[in-house]
């Protein structure tokens, strides 16, 4: 029950990606949030779950709709959503 | 609610580990309890109460400077420092609507800000002196995640404190059934300890529990460009 619970709650993210696609340090992403560093490492390991505003800033300094970035389900890998679109494009 | 890498640093010891951490928590209770219990047990019938009570309190409170659960040691303080407040330079006094409308968009007064500014200021005011960070931009002393995992610390050591207090009285209630009176020197001694057990099960609890720093991972880069 209690496990389920914690799944249940469990929000995935795409920061660890977006901030090094952008060259990003962890402080670099801290400051912006308003948040510690470590705080983003936890975010980015999947153990803990933002609040709304904080994900809201977090994808509003990415320029990225919240839904691009937080997802209850896994993402799937960015490289396979642009080989995909490639390839429906072609 | 650990703090920073640099300050991870105990006596010189490199803290960051999960294990070398649980060591100084056991370490401090065990030699808490057994510095306690010599001192109770000496000076029960050597000395005053009061003296042995005052040097059972002086005693935790050095051992408590002393050990993991110093000021400056692995755990970040539950309020930002009073010393650390102190320094005026690093923040600004914040009074009613013409200096937070000053302090937030920088405009000379409530009346010279734009209306949205003055919607958001009327919104958001709450009557009363602030001290507010200078640098606007600062991180917070502690930030949400942090705030949450003090409040469950501090709920859990909250809880476990109402238990044994509550195992407390029994075992007094039946000594007292028992015997028809109560050891007044256990039952302080007792209580002193619980007061000990408030003051550092919080910080025992994230010392505990937290992860390694250096298991959140490094910072990755992407490899070259990428062209799809």
């Amino acid at each position: 029950m209690y496990k389920q619970h914690i799944f249940a709650c469990m929000l995935y993210n795409r920061i660890s990606v977006l901030r090094s696609e952008r060259s990003l340090r962890r402080a670099d992403l801290a400051k912006a949030a308003g948040v510690n560093v470590q705080t983003i490492g936890f975010l980015e390991r999947g153990d803990y779950s933002p609040s709304l505003e904080l994900a809201f800033r977090i994808s509003g300094f990415f320029k990225l709709p919240i839904e691009a970035v937080f997802s209850p389900n896994p993402f799937r890998p960015l490289s396979e959503q642009v080989y995909e679109m490639h390839r429906k494009e072609a | 609610m650990l703090a920073t890498d640099e300050q991870m640093h105990w006596w010189g010891i490199d803290m960051r580990s999960r294990n070398r951490r649980r060591l100084g928590v056991l370490g401090f209770y065990v030699v808490l309890f057994i510095a306690l219990e010599r001192i109770g047990a000496h000076g029960r019938w050597m000395m005053h109460p009061y003296i042995v009570f005052c040097s059972m309190i002086a005693t935790a409170l050095v051992l408590g400077r002393l050990s993991i659960f110093g000021k400056n040691g692995p755990v970040k303080e539950r309020d930002r420092p009073f010393l650390q407040l102190g320094k005026m330079g690093e923040y600004v006094r914040v009074t009613g609507l013409d200096e937070r409308a000053r302090y937030k968009f920088g405009v000379e007064s409530f009346d010279a800000a734009s209306e949205e500014q003055k919607s958001e200021l009327l919104n958001t005011n709450k009557v009363g002196t602030y001290y507010m960070p200078k640098d606007r931009d600062k991180t917070p002393w502690l930030d949400e995640r942090e705030v949450r995992e003090r409040d469950n610390a501090e709920r859990w050591a909250l809880h476990q404190i109402i238990k044994i207090l509550g195992m407390l009285t029994g075992l007094w209630l039946s000594e007292m059934a028992h015997h028809g009176k109560l050891d007044g020197y256990s039952v302080v001694t007792l209580l002193l300890d619980l007061g000990l057990l408030a003051m550092t099960l919080p910080k025992a609890r994230i010392l505990w529990t937290e992860p390694d720093p250096r298991d959140l991972g490094g910072e990755i880069q992407l490899v070259g460009g990428i062209e799809v």
